[in-house]
């Protein structure tokens, strides 16, 4: 019995620490210090929170923004960026839909940009908004969220500064 | 006990102590963070509370902010004076037991005069549907200026930054 109980205590230990605890430990905190690398300063994990991104993501998705996505190349038309408020911890998460120097407007619900109306196949429903153009300096890009069908008043929208920019979402 | 084993729990030890002086060190924008921790918290807590309680608790909150506090915070009406804030506190009725504060992200910079403070953070504000059920999160960056009166930090001045410049 004595010998049975020993027996089942190794295997136990050797199930949890592995044949080489310290190479186990090791492995654990490897994976630790690269989750926390990778989670922390690449791939920014956030929740969407609201409706102002329907239908493309819906309120409670989770999703992963490249932080390095900007470090080489601008921001592009169509792209859904995260932005900054204070920090990383709390972001927008909107779409990019007119550049740097561009004029923009929404007429009737319709998006123009240097007075070309502009296609949207990622809007799905759409009200009829209202905006005076406005011009971009330098360093300022147009976001917007994908769900046209609320209010203009809820749904924040307008000019972002680059700086304000964290990264793109993946997925 | 072998020496690698002594050697471990000294450096643990070392580190403990290390930790505990770093933490325990008085210093401005550690106490500016627990002012904001102790107000988030004071605000949050509000749920089936009795009107003296409320009364209370409105007082409290008044005791974080100057007399000439300034809160001016686009979609409300600005509030100055500590009066007027505490008046405002007693009266909104907390209905939300689901409703909490959370200060996230945030940056202190102390003046080098150490009497003044510039703070950056992102209110986090959840409430709870009492038709669904379901919670609802809004966010806002503010600005916070604190000033130190009598070695205590107090709030002087709020307002908001718009990450997304509105436009019309």
């Amino acid at each position: 019995m004595r010998a049975d109980g020993t027996e089942a205590r190794i295997a136990v230990k050797r199930w949890v620490f592995g044949r080489n605890p310290r190479m186990t430990a090791l492995r654990v905190v490897v994976l630790i210090l690269g989750a926390t690398a990778v989670f922390g300063w690449i791939l920014l994990p956030v929740r969407a929170h609201g409706i102002s991104m329907r239908p493309t993501y819906g309120d409670g998705t989770l999703l992963l923004v490249n932080c390095t996505a900007y470090r080489w190349t601008m921001p592009s038309r169509g792209d859904v960026v995260a932005i900054r408020m204070a920090g990383w911890r709390t972001v927008y998460v909107k779409r990019i839909v007119a550049l740097p120097g561009e004029r923009v407007a929404i007429t009737n619900g319709i998006l123009l940009v240097n007075d070309q109306p502009v296609s949207e196949p990622y809007v799905t429903y759409r009200s009829r908004w209202q905006t005076a153009p406005v011009s971009l300096a330098g360093d300022e890009y147009f976001v917007v969220g994908d769900n046209r069908g609320m209010a203009q008043t809820s749904h924040e929208f307008g000019k972002v500064k680059r700086d304000r920019i964290v990264g793109k979402v993946v997925f | 006990m072998s020496s690698r084993f002594r050697y471990a729990a000294v450096t643990l030890i070392v580190v403990a102590v290390a930790l505990g002086v770093w933490y325990g060190y008085p210093n401005d924008a550690r106490a500016i963070r627990r002012q904001l921790d102790r107000l988030s918290a004071d605000i949050s807590a509000g749920a089936e509370e009795t009107d003296f309680a409320r009364l209370a608790r409105a007082a409290r909150i008044g005791r974080y902010f100057s007399e000439d506090v300034r809160i001016q915070v686009t979609g409300l009406s600005a509030i100055t004076g500590r009066g007027a804030l505490v008046a405002l506190a007693a009266q909104a009725r907390q209905a939300d037991p689901g409703f909490r504060l959370d200060f996230v992200d945030v940056q202190v910079s102390v003046d080098p005069d150490h009497q003044h403070a510039t703070v950056s953070l992102t209110a986090r504000v959840t409430t709870t549907s009492p038709a669904a059920g379901q919670s609802d999160t809004d966010a806002r960056e503010l600005r916070f200026i604190f000033r130190k009166v009598e070695r205590e930090w107090l709030v002087a001045q709020v307002t908001d930054v718009a990450a997304i410049e509105r436009v019309s």
